[in-house]
């Protein structure tokens, strides 16, 4: 089927339709004519016997004035020959008359003839004289003439209705002919117009059809060559199409891998979970799920995937077929798990490390105390001095492990999430640190704050380093104040612990919370310089942020965030 | 008054010094015997070997890092032992990891003390395991 048979259509159905509307035409245009024409005969005929009666009438009128010498018929002949001259008239100036030629003019010819002679009768008044009238009337000229101008009148009369029936006939004919004709070429018109809408949908179909391989094509290679493993399963959980990767994933041949159930690739646990999440996807709660999943090989071994589940429905919305992709995450799983094996093996290090340097520590101090206390008396104000330096140096190591254990616990501690009203925190903060608040003459107050969701012993830990540390950095002989107000910013509740202690310069914001950086010397203030270390942390590990903002001088405002929304 | 028959299992040598030293000081009159490793604490509660005329503690002192035999090991042999479960067993170690903690308990342990490093401190604890476990507490009577 090609394409020029439709190009030529239309221009053919439309001449076709052009030539119908001529025929058509051209039929109504004959029909008007015709039927013209056939008025013009009638008229003729019409004509023709009222020319008898009033020619029989002058005739008559003629012979009486000729016979009489009334007036009054010699008026009445002149009144009956305007008629005959008037419907002779009419029949010379007839459409039709050259249609009975010669006849007509002869009847024309011959009736003016017979008008002549009757004028010659009525102008010669035979008055006292009828037998000479008579004799006239008589004479073979003038019946002759008489018998043929009649003769005429009825041959035309004949002609015309033949010439009227045949023509009649013609017409009836031609208008047969111009129906059929036209009817034909609309018939024509229709089955061309029909043959190319048929031949025009074929080609639609064809051309579907091909875009329909070639989308087919295009998938066939997008599926088959894809990087990852693809499968799609059927109605009964079949593997009805795989393609290379996954083959290759699994380690099986295509054919054997088509005549699998999706069920065999996997635990039966985990194809346990893949029926829920299928469920939800015919629910239509879902459009597509993700998530990990472990596959096993043709050897029986695991391997880690990425999964991704979508259904292909039919038009009604009924699922079809299901489309798995499955990404080889084994090498990202095994990096993880390193990375996360090297975080537990330094953590634990850092763990028993200030573990196993307690032991000795303890040593340390509690030999110089016994020392001190059994031999004192025996040494002098150096030794004595001596002895201090090493109990302080021992307390201060103490303090160092302390924070280093705290803080090498902040990310590993795996308390339950629990929801914890802040002002009930507070109160026990507040009562925690009550003599030390007495002591340094401080004030600790809080707004109303928020109830979270969080692991309580890290939201306790990050406000007590806080508040300790609000507490600690105060200028000499202040009476310190700390307010702890909440605010809401976005998805997050901001904390902030604000103090009027000696502030920080802000070249130091970011450093103070890096892990053994101190601001001060330790005969100013005392401090591991872990504290703000293990708050980042903890910060952190709940999805939080904690930054400072200060004025030196004036006081310091920590702020950090808690979701509101637990992230874990 | 009977003295108090204490049973410290502890294998660092400085650590018996110490606690010995709190002892001294003590309200109390105690006698405390020493053994260094878990293998020597079961053949002193079962009166083996050099221990034939031990007397059964009324209180065990117990470090969890210990040679051959831990401390866990232990706990859990006297505690699944029927005469030796009723000895209260305070144990004493330097670690604070939480997984110790709950190892211990789990397996019956009395109470779980962790050593400050601070000797003042120190003293302070071994002073209230005396009182709390020596005077207030009422222990069962030794058969």
């Amino acid at each position: 089927m090609k394409r020029p048979i439709i190009k030529i259509i239309l221009p053919f159905s439309i001449a076709c339709i052009l030539i119908a509307g001529a025929v058509f035409m051209y039929s109504y245009w004959k029909q008007v004519q015709g039927r013209n024409v056939i008025f013009a005969m009638e008229r003729v005929l019409d004509e023709i016997y009222p020319i008898e009666i009033t020619e029989s009438r002058l005739s008559a009128e003629a012979y009486h004035y000729a016979a009489t010498g009334e007036t009054h018929n010699l008026t009445a002949f002149s009144e009956h020959k305007t008629k005959l001259l008037n419907y002779v008239k009419n029949l010379e100036s007839s459409p039709v008359n050259h249609l009975f030629d010669p006849e007509m003019s002869e009847v024309i010819n011959e009736t003016q003839l017979w008008i002549s002679q009757l004028e010659s009768i009525a102008a010669k008044p035979f008055y006292n004289d009828s037998a000479q009238l008579f004799q006239y009337l008589r004479s073979p000229y003038y019946t002759d003439l008489r018998t043929s101008v009649f003769d005429k009148y009825n041959q035309l009369a004949k002609n015309i209705i033949t010439a009227r029936e045949n023509y009649l006939h013609r017409l009836n004919r031609l208008t047969t002919i111009n129906m059929v004709g036209f009817i034909g070429l609309l018939v024509i018109t229709i089955l061309v117009l029909v043959f190319a809408y048929r031949l025009n949908a074929a080609r639609i179909r064809q051309l579907y059809q091909l875009q329909i391989q070639q989308k087919e094509r295009e998938f066939e290679v997008a599926f088959h060559h894809a990087p990852i493993g693809k499968v799609i399963v059927d109605r009964q959980g079949y593997c009805t199409r795989v393609n290379k990767s996954l083959c290759e994933l699994l380690d099986y041949n295509e054919e054997t891998l088509t005549k699998k159930r999706f069920a065999d690739l996997t635990t039966p646990a985990e194809y346990q979970k893949d029926l829920n999440v299928i469920s939800m996807l015919i629910q239509g709660n879902i459009k597509t799920h993700e998530r990990e999943k472990q596959l096993i090989n043709s050897h029986g071994d695991a391997i880690w995937v990425q999964q991704s589940m979508a259904f292909v429905s039919h038009e009604d919305g009924s699922p079809h077929q299901l489309i798995v992709q499955l990404k080889d995450i084994t090498a990202e799983k095994e990096s993880l798990r390193r990375l996360q094996d090297s975080n537990i093996e330094l953590e634990q290090f850092a763990y028993t490390a200030s573990h196993d340097l307690k032991e000795p520590l303890r040593m340390v101090d509690g030999f110089m105390k016994l020392l001190e206390k059994n031999y004192g008396d025996r040494l002098d104000e150096t030794g004595r001095k001596y002895v201090h330096f090493a109990t302080d140096g021992a307390r201060r190591m103490n303090i160092l492990l302390e924070d280093l254990l705290s803080y090498s616990r902040a990310t590993r501690t795996s308390g339950e999430m629990e929801t914890v009203d802040m002002n009930e925190m507070m109160n026990d903060i507040c009562q925690l640190y009550q003599p030390m608040l007495e002591q340094k003459q401080a004030t600790l107050s809080w707004d109303t704050l928020p109830s979270v969701s969080i692991q309580p012993a890290a939201l306790r830990t990050v406000l007590q380093n806080l508040i300790s540390n609000a507490l600690k950095y105060q200028k000499e002989n202040a009476a310190p104040q700390v307010s702890i107000t909440a605010m809401e910013a976005g998805a997050f509740w901001k904390i902030v612990v604000a103090d009027n202690g000696i502030g920080i310069r802000p070249e130091f914001f970011d450093k103070i919370f890096v892990i053994f950086k101190r601001l001060h010397g330790k005969t100013e203030y005392e401090g591991s310089g872990i504290g703000l270390a293990t708050c980042k942390r903890l910060v952190e590990k709940w999805g939080g942020r904690i930054g400072v903002s200060s004025e030196e001088g004036v006081g310091s405002s920590f702020c950090f965030t808690i979701p509101k929304k637990s992230v874990s | 008054m009977t003295p108090v028959h204490i049973l410290l299992v502890e294998d660092n040598e400085g650590d018996i010094v110490l606690t010995l030293e709190a002892f001294k000081d003590g309200k109390l009159k105690n006698s405390i015997q020493v053994v260094r490793d878990g293998e020597e604490a079961l053949q002193y509660l079962h009166q083996q070997g050099p221990y034939l005329n031990a007397t059964l503690p009324d209180i065990i002192l117990l470090d969890i890092n210990l040679p051959r035999m831990d401390g866990k090991e232990v706990l859990l042999y006297i505690k699944s032992h029927d005469q030796f479960k009723l000895i209260p067993v305070v144990v004493l170690t330097t670690s604070s990891s939480e997984k110790d903690i709950s190892d211990v308990y789990a397996s019956f342990a009395n109470c779980y003390i962790t050593k400050p490093v601070d000797f003042e401190k120190f003293t302070k604890v071994i002073r209230s395991i005396e009182e709390f476990w020596i005077s207030i507490v009422q222990l069962p009577v030794k058969k």
